[in-house]
C-alpha cells in the first residue's frame, strides 16, 4: 500500500466564511467541501469555489452516496460528483457508511445499517464499484447512531474493519460519532478506535454535538468537547499523525472561532508524537 | 439483492414516511433509552430537515403566512411529496402546485425562480459592440441564444411588491390583483441575481426570443402594439437593452 497523503489541519467549508477567506487567507491547510453543494450549473457557489481552490487544497465531502443502499447505485449523480472531481482535483473523495433512502426516494439523513455479513458483502461489493468509476479509492466515514439492531451479528467497530479491508478503501474516522456512538451503544472508544487498522484511516473529523443527558445527538452544531479532544489525542498517539479537521454543519461561528478550535487541535496532535 | 437488509430498510423508511411501526421489532431498547425514543431521533430528524429546507427556499412565504401556518403547509407538502432528489436543495420544486391558492402559489413560483436563477450556469454574454460585425441584410434571420438564468414569470397579483416589503422586513402593501397580468423578467449579471418589470410587447418578445423566434418575427410580432413603420426601431432599442442587460449569450444567422 501507497505511503498515505497527509495534509494537515482543515477546516469544512461554508458559505458564511467565503469572503474571509478570500481576503483573509486564513493558516488552515486545507478545506472540506460538501459535494452537494457544489453539483449546480453555476452562480456563487462555484465561483468561490475555484477562487478558494486557487489557494487551498480541496477535499470532497458527499452525504448522497448511499453506499449502503438496497436501491442501485446513482450513476447520474457518481457521473456528477466525477465532474467536480476532475475540475478541483480533491485530494480525496469521501461519503458516510450508511443509507439514505430506497426506492428513489431521499431521507437526507445518515441512516445505519445492520452490521451483519450480509450487509458487509452488499456495501464492500458497491463500494468497489464506485472506486472502479470514479478510478480512485474512496474514504467512508463512520456515522453516528441511535439505534442497535437485533440483527446485528457483530459489533460496528468489526463491521467497519470488514467493510474497508473487503473494499479496499479508506477510512474517514469521525472522532465525535465514535463518543456519541459510545455513549448511545455503552461501549468504550477506545476500543473501536484502536480496531481499525491505522494504514486506513486518511482523515479525522472533529466537531460538537448536543447532549440530552441520557443519549447523545450529533448535531455538529457546537464547540468540540473535552471528552473528543481527549479521544482525539489518543487516536493521534495510537495511530500517528492523521490529516485533520473541524466540521461545523450548523450554528457557524465567525471563522477566527473555528481557526482557534483548529490551532488547538494542531497543538495536541503535535505533543501526541 | 440483500433481501434482509431490503426488509429492514423498507421498514425503516416507511417509519420516517408514515411512521409506520414495523421496525420497532428490529430495535433494541436499553434501560436508559427505549426503542421508541430511538426511533424518534431520525423521525423529528427527518421532517425538520425537509422543513428547514422549505424554509431556506421560501423566506418570503414563511414571513408571509407566520411560522405556524408555514409549519402545518411544510408538513402537509412533506407527508404528499417525499424527497426524491440527491441534494435537498432540490427539495420543494413542487410547492407552488401543491398549494392552491393563487396568490400564495405565484409568491412561491418566485421564490423557487429567484433560487434557480441564483446558481444558474454563468459563463460570457454577447456584447454590443458584436453587432457590428453582423451585416444589416441578415437582421431579420438572427436568432438568440438566451443566458441560462433568464426567466420569464407572469402575476396576476402585486406578488412582486409583496415579496420586496418581506425580504425587506417590512409590511407588504395589501394583496391585490392586478388589472391585467404583469409580465416580469429575473436574471443573474454575473453573480448578481436582477429583476424587472416588462411593458407587455417587450414581455412578449422575451417569450418569442426564449422560444427560438428570429428578429424578423420578433418585429413582426410587435406590430400589435406599435405601428409598422416604427417596429425596426422599437425591435432594435429593445434588443440594444436585452444585450446590454446581459440576457442574450450569442446571436446567430438562421
Amino acid at each position: 500500500m501507497s505511503k498515505k497523503p497527509y495534509l494537515g489541519f482543515g477546516l469544512g467549508l461554508r458559505t458564511e466564511h467565503y469572503d474571509a477567506i478570500l481576503k483573509q487567507k486564513p493558516a488552515v491547510d486545507w478545506f472540506e467541501i460538501l459535494t452537494e453543494n457544489y453539483l449546480v450549473p453555476g452562480g456563487k457557489p462555484l465561483y468561490f469555489l475555484d477562487k478558494i481552490r486557487e489557494n487551498y487544497p480541496l477535499v470532497m465531502h458527499g452525504v448522497s452516496m448511499s453506499i449502503g443502499s438496497t436501491d442501485p447505485l446513482d450513476w447520474e449523480y457518481l457521473k456528477e460528483v466525477k465532474a467536480l472531481a476532475d475540475q478541483i482535483q480533491p485530494a480525496w473523495i469521501s461519503d458516510h457508511l450508511c443509507w439514505t433512502g430506497i426506492h428513489g426516494k431521499n431521507m437526507h439523513d445518515l441512516l445505519p445499517l445492520p452490521y451483519t455479513e450480509e450487509t458487509v458483502k452488499h456495501v464492500a461489493n458497491r463500494i468497489r464499484q464506485v472506486q472502479d468509476f470514479l478510478e480512485r479509492k474512496i474514504l467512508i466515514e463512520n456515522v453516528s447512531s441511535y439505534v442497535t439492531y437485533h440483527q446485528s451479528q457483530m459489533t460496528e467497530w468489526e463491521f467497519i474493519k470488514e467493510i474497508i479491508e473487503q473494499a479496499d478503501c479508506h477510512i474517514l474516522l469521525d472522532v465525535n460519532n465514535i463518543y456519541v456512538s459510545a455513549i448511545n451503544h455503552e461501549f468504550n472508544a477506545l476500543d473501536y478506535i484502536k480496531a481499525i487498522p491505522s494504514e486506513r484511516i486518511y482523515q479525522i473529523h472533529l466537531a460538537g454535538h448536543s447532549n440530552n443527558g441520557d443519549y447523545i445527538v450529533d448535531t455538529h452544531d457546537h464547540e468540540v468537547v473535552d471528552e473528543v479532544w481527549n479521544l482525539y489525542k489518543k487516536t493521534i498517539e495510537y495511530h500517528g499523525k492523521i490529516s485533520t479537521m473541524i466540521e461545523r454543519d450548523d450554528n457557524i461561528p465567525p471563522l477566527k472561532t473555528l481557526l482557534k478550535e483548529l490551532n488547538y487541535a494542531r497543538k495536541l496532535a503535535t505533543a501526541a508524537k | 439483492m440483500p433481501e434482509n437488509l431490503l426488509q429492514l430498510q423498507n421498514n425503516f423508511q416507511e417509519y420516517l414516511m408514515q411512521e409506520k411501526q414495523d421496525i420497532k421489532q428490529s430495535i433494541m431498547s436499553t434501560e436508559k433509552v427505549s426503542a421508541e425514543m430511538r426511533l424518534a431521533i431520525y423521525g423529528e430528524a427527518y421532517r425538520s430537515r425537509l422543513h428547514e429546507a422549505l424554509e431556506a427556499s421560501y423566506p418570503a412565504l414563511k414571513k408571509y403566512l407566520g411560522e405556524e401556518e408555514f409549519e402545518k403547509l411544510c408538513y402537509r407538502y412533506i407527508d404528499a411529496n417525499p424527497s426524491v432528489y440527491r441534494s435537498i436543495r432540490w427539495y420543494g420544486d413542487q410547492l407552488a402546485q401543491f398549494l392552491k391558492d393563487p396568490f400564495l402559489s405565484e409568491l412561491a413560483t418566485l421564490e423557487w425562480t429567484l433560487a434557480l436563477v441564483f446558481d444558474a450556469k454563468g459563463g460570457s454574454v454577447f456584447q454590443l459592440q458584436a453587432m457590428s460585425a453582423l451585416s444589416p441584410d441578415s437582421w431579420a434571420d438572427m436568432k438568440f441564444i438566451m443566458h441560462s438564468s433568464v426567466y420569464r414569470l407572469n402575476f396576476s397579483w402585486n406578488t412582486m411588491q409583496i415579496w420586496q416589503k418581506l425580504m425587506e422586513e417590512v409590511s407588504p402593501p395589501t394583496l391585490k390583483k392586478n388589472a391585467r397580468s404583469e409580465g416580469w423578467i429575473l436574471w443573474r449579471q454575473e453573480l448578481t441575481s436582477r429583476y424587472a418589470s416588462l411593458p407587455q410587447d417587450e414581455a412578449w418578445g422575451l417569450d418569442a426570443l426564449l422560444n427560438g423566434a428570429t428578429f424578423g418575427e420578433l418585429c413582426e410580432g410587435l406590430c400589435e402594439w406599435v405601428a409598422e413603420e416604427e417596429v425596426a426601431l422599437r425591435a432594435a432599442s429593445l434588443l440594444k437593452g436585452w444585450i446590454t442587460a446581459g440576457l442574450i449569450v450569442d446571436v446567430t444567422i438562421k
